[in-house]
C-alpha cells in the first residue's frame, strides 16, 4: 500500500506515447511548413533579380534592345485565353505599359503599379486559382513593365509530396499507437482472468490459493497484493468460524441435550411431584446456561463493533478497579485464595467503566476457576511508559505451551473435554474490550502461573 | 396491581398474564402501540409492562408519547437488546426500568413490585426500618437490637437496596444493576458472598433470621 503513488505505469505508458505521437506529427508539419516557406523565398529572390535583370539591360541598352532579347520585338497582345496558356507555358506573364496605354503583353495585369514583389491570387481559366509573385515597376517615366510569376513546380510538387507524407504518417502512426494499447489491454486481461480463476478457487476453499504477483509496481500487482491479504483474513475467519462453530455445537448441545433427559425424566416421573421439582431446576438451570452463552456472544459482537467508542469517558481507573477488586477479596478468600490488591491512586484513561469492569471481572473469574486451590492471585495497576499498566496473575498451574497461542480464541478451552462451567468466551471478551480501547493484552511468558499484561494507553494518546 | 401487557408476542403476553393473576394482580393485554396508547390514558394502571420492537412503532417512541401526555404510570421495558447503550435509551425515553429477554417470572414480578413500591415510600426516606433492625441514610449507620454493626460498602449497598424494597423479591441481577453498576452476569458468586458476609453480620448474632433466600431467583428482606 505504501508505494501506491509509483503504481500508474500503464497510464504513464500510454501518456507517453500519445504526447510523442502529437509532438512527432506537430514537428512534421512544422518542417513541411518551413521547407515551403524557403522554396517561396528563394523563388522572391530569383523574382527580384530577374527585376533588376531587365531594368540593367533597359537602362544600358534601351527599349528595343529589350523587345529583341526577349523575342517580342512583333509586340504581341495577350488576351485572357491566351494570357492562361501562356502563363501555363512559361510559367511567366507580363505586360509594357506606355505610360497608361498597353504596349505589349498581357491584357490581364493591373495598370497601378505595385513597388514590391507581392504574393497575390491570379485567377486562370485553365486551373483553379494560384498563388502568384506580382510586381509592376517603372523602367522610366514612359515605360512601366508589370511581371506575373506564378509558385514554381518544384514548390508544387514539394508541396504535394509533403502533403501526402504528413497524411500517411498520421494515419499509418496510429497502427503501432493501437497495437502498443492492444499489447497492454491484452496482459490485463490475461491477468485479470488469472486473478478471476484464482478467486473462484478460492471461493471453493479459502486456503487452497494464493494469487501469484511478481514485482512489476503497478495497479494489478497492488490488488493483488491487497486480495493476497484480504484472503489471508478470510481464511482466518473461516478458522475462527469453524472453531466457533464446533464450540457453540459443543457449548449448546450438552446442556440442550441434558434438558431433553430431563424432559423425559418428567414425563416418567409425571407422578411425582418431588422429582418433577428436581427435574424443573436442573432443566431451568441448564437452560440459563445456553442463554448466558448466547448472551456473552451478543455481548462481545457488540464489544467488537466498537460501538461503545461514543460512550467513553476520562475514567478513574484506579477507583473503579480498586473497588472491584475489593468486591472480589472475599470471593477468593471464600475459595481458600488469596487476592493481593496493589493499585497506584489516578491512573486515568478514557474508557467505558462496564467494560473497564467486566475486563477485570473476566480476569478475575479466569482466575478463580483455572488458578489452584490454595493460589496467590494478585491484580496490580500502575503507570506505564505511556500507558496504564494492568497485570492479573496467579501463581499455578499456569497454561501449557501448545494452550498459550488460543487463549483468546473463541470458544477455545484448555479443557478439552469442557467439563468446567464457563464457555470459553471469557478471554476473547477481554480481548475485544481491550482492542476497542486500542490496548494490548499480553500473557507473559517463563510464568508459574498464568499472568496477564494489559497496557492501556493514557489520555493524552487516544 | 393493575398491569397492561403492551407485547405483540402472543406467548410472552400468556407467560406474563398467567404469573400474574396466579399472584393474584390483573392484567391487560394489547399487541400493538396505538391500542396501548389509548388503553393507558383512558384507564388507570399500576405499572406498564412494554415490548421494545413492537410492530407498528418502535417501544422508546410510544413510551416517550406517553410521557409527554403526562401519564406517569410506571413503565418498565421488555427487550431482545441487552446492551448498556439500548438500556441507557430506554431510561432516557421515560421508562422506569428495563428487562432483557428471556426472563424468569420472579425476576419480572420483583421488578413490578420494586417499581410499584417505590411511589408511596419516598426514595429519599432518611431512615430505612425493617422489625428491630434499622439503616440510617445520613450517617450509614446500621443497627440490630440497639447493636451497632459494621459493613463494608458493598455490604451496605446491598443491605439499603433491599430495605428500600421490604417484603420483596430482590434478583441477584437486580443487585448487580443497582450496587455493582454491571449491565453484564459474572460468572462466579460475586453476589452470594457479599450477601451471605452481610448475613453473617445482621442475622446470624440474633435469633430470627431477616434476609431470605428465593432459591434460585433472589433474596427478600422481612421480619
Amino acid at each position: 500500500m505504501t508505494h501506491m503513488k509509483n503504481y500508474h505505469w500503464v497510464g504513464k505508458v500510454l501518456k507517453i506515447t500519445l504526447t510523442a505521437w502529437v509532438l512527432v506529427c506537430s514537428m512534421l508539419i512544422a518542417i513541411s511548413y518551413l521547407l515551403l516557406q524557403q522554396i517561396k523565398t528563394q523563388q522572391t529572390d530569383e523574382f527580384i533579380e530577374m527585376q533588376s535583370e531587365v531594368t540593367h539591360l533597359y537602362n544600358e541598352d534601351g527599349l528595343n534592345a529589350l523587345l529583341d532579347e526577349y523575342e517580342l520585338s512583333h509586340r504581341p497582345i495577350w488576351h485572357k485565353h491566351e494570357s492562361d496558356e501562356r502563363l501555363d507555358e512559361e510559367g511567366l506573364l507580363f505586360s509594357l505599359y506606355d505610360k497608361n496605354t498597353l504596349l505589349l503583353g498581357s491584357t490581364e495585369l493591373t495598370i497601378t503599379p505595385v513597388d514590391e514583389a507581392i504574393w497575390q491570387k491570379y485567377d486562370s481559366t485553365l486551373d483553379e486559382p494560384i498563388s502568384a509573385l506580382y510586381i509592376h515597376f517603372t523602367l522610366d517615366e514612359r515605360y512601366s513593365l508589370a511581371i506575373l510569376q506564378p509558385l514554381t513546380h518544384h514548390y508544387i510538387d514539394t508541396r504535394n509530396t509533403l502533403i501526402s507524407i504528413n497524411i500517411w504518417f498520421t494515419a499509418l502512426s496510429w497502427l503501432p499507437i493501437l497495437f502498443i494499447i492492444f499489447s497492454i489491454t491484452q496482459q490485463y486481461a490475461v491477468r485479470i482472468v488469472r486473478i478471476k480463476n484464482a478467486l473462484s478457487k478460492v471461493a471453493e476453499s479459502p486456503d487452497s490459493e494464493r494469487i501469484d504477483c511478481d514485482n512489476t509496481p503497478d495497479e494489478l500487482n497492488a490488488l493483488v497484493i491487497s486480495l493476497n491479504a484480504m484472503l489471508d483474513d478470510i481464511s482466518d475467519l473461516h478458522t475462527t468460524m469453524k472453531t466457533m462453530s464446533v464450540g457453540i455445537a459443543h457449548d449448546l448441545k450438552t446442556p440442550l441435550t441434558r434438558v431433553a433427559n430431563r424432559l423425559q425424566c418428567m414425563q416418567q416421573d409425571i407422578t411425582n411431584p418431588d422429582m418433577l421439582e428436581t427435574h424443573l431446576d436442573k432443566a431451568s438451570s441448564d437452560l440459563h446456561t445456553v442463554i448466558a452463552t448466547f448472551n456473552n456472544l451478543v455481548r462481545l459482537n457488540a464489544i467488537e463493533s466498537g460501538k461503545h467508542k461514543n460512550g467513553f469517558v476520562e475514567l478513574n481507573l484506579s477507583s473503579t478497579i480498586l473497588d472491584l477488586a475489593q468486591s472480589y477479596e472475599p470471593v477468593f478468600i471464600d475459595t481458600g485464595r488469596n487476592l493481593e490488591i496493589s493499585i497506584v491512586d489516578d491512573v486515568f484513561c478514557l474508557a467505558d467503566e462496564d467494560l473497564i469492569n467486566q475486563l477485570v471481572c473476566n480476569l478475575l473469574e479466569n482466575a478463580l476457576e483455572y488458578s489452584s486451590q490454595d493460589a496467590q492471585v494478585w491484580i496490580r495497576l500502575q503507570n506505564h511508559i505511556d500507558g496504564a499498566l494492568l497485570q492479573v496473575g496467579d501463581n499455578g498451574p499456569g497454561i501449557s505451551v501448545q494452550d498459550r497461542s488460543h487463549v483468546f480464541d473463541k470458544f477455545y478451552r484448555a479443557d478439552i473435554s469442557r467439563s468446567k462451567p464457563g464457555n470459553g468466551l471469557g478471554l476473547s471478551i477481554v480481548k475485544a474490550i481491550c482492542k476497542v480501547h486500542r490496548g494490548e493484552i499480553q500473557l507473559l511468558e517463563h510464568q508459574k502461573g498464568a499472568v496477564f499484561n494489559i497496557e492501556l494507553p493514557l489520555l493524552s494518546q487516544q | 396491581m393493575k398491569v397492561l401487557i403492551v407485547e405483540d408476542d402472543l406467548d410472552t403476553a400468556q407467560f406474563i398474564a398467567r404469573g400474574l393473576e396466579q399472584s393474584g394482580d390483573s392484567a391487560t393485554h394489547c399487541d400493538n402501540a396505538e391500542q396501548a396508547l389509548l388503553s393507558a390514558s383512558t384507564h388507570p394502571f399500576d405499572v406498564i409492562i412494554f415490548d421494545r420492537l413492537l410492530p407498528s412503532m418502535d417501544g422508546l417512541d410510544a413510551v416517550r408519547i406517553l410521557r409527554q401526555s403526562k401519564i406517569v404510570t410506571p413503565i418498565i421495558m421488555l427487550t431482545a437488546l441487552s446492551e448498556t447503550s439500548d438500556r441507557v435509551a430506554g431510561l432516557n425515553a421515560g421508562a422506569d426500568d428495563y428487562l432483557v429477554k428471556p426472563f424468569a417470572f420472579s425476576e419480572l414480578y420483583a421488578r413490578l413490585k420494586a417499581l410499584t413500591r417505590r411511589q408511596p415510600l419516598t426514595p429519599k426516606a432518611l431512615e430505612l426500618v425493617v422489625a428491630d433492625l434499622t439503616l440510617e441514610r445520613t450517617t450509614r449507620q446500621v443497627k440490630r437490637a440497639d447493636t451497632h454493626i459494621d459493613l463494608m460498602p458493598k455490604e451496605y449497598q446491598i443491605l439499603e437496596y433491599l430495605m428500600l424494597n421490604p417484603k420483596q423479591l430482590v434478583t441477584k441481577t437486580m443487585l448487580l444493576e443497582q450496587v455493582w453498576g454491571f449491565s453484564f452476569d459474572p460468572k462466579t458468586s460475586l453476589v452470594q458472598t457479599h450477601v451471605s458476609r452481610l448475613r453473617n453480620k445482621i442475622d446470624k448474632p440474633f435469633t430470627t433470621e431477616l434476609i431470605k433466600t428465593v432459591r434460585g431467583s433472589g433474596y427478600i428482606i422481612s421480619d
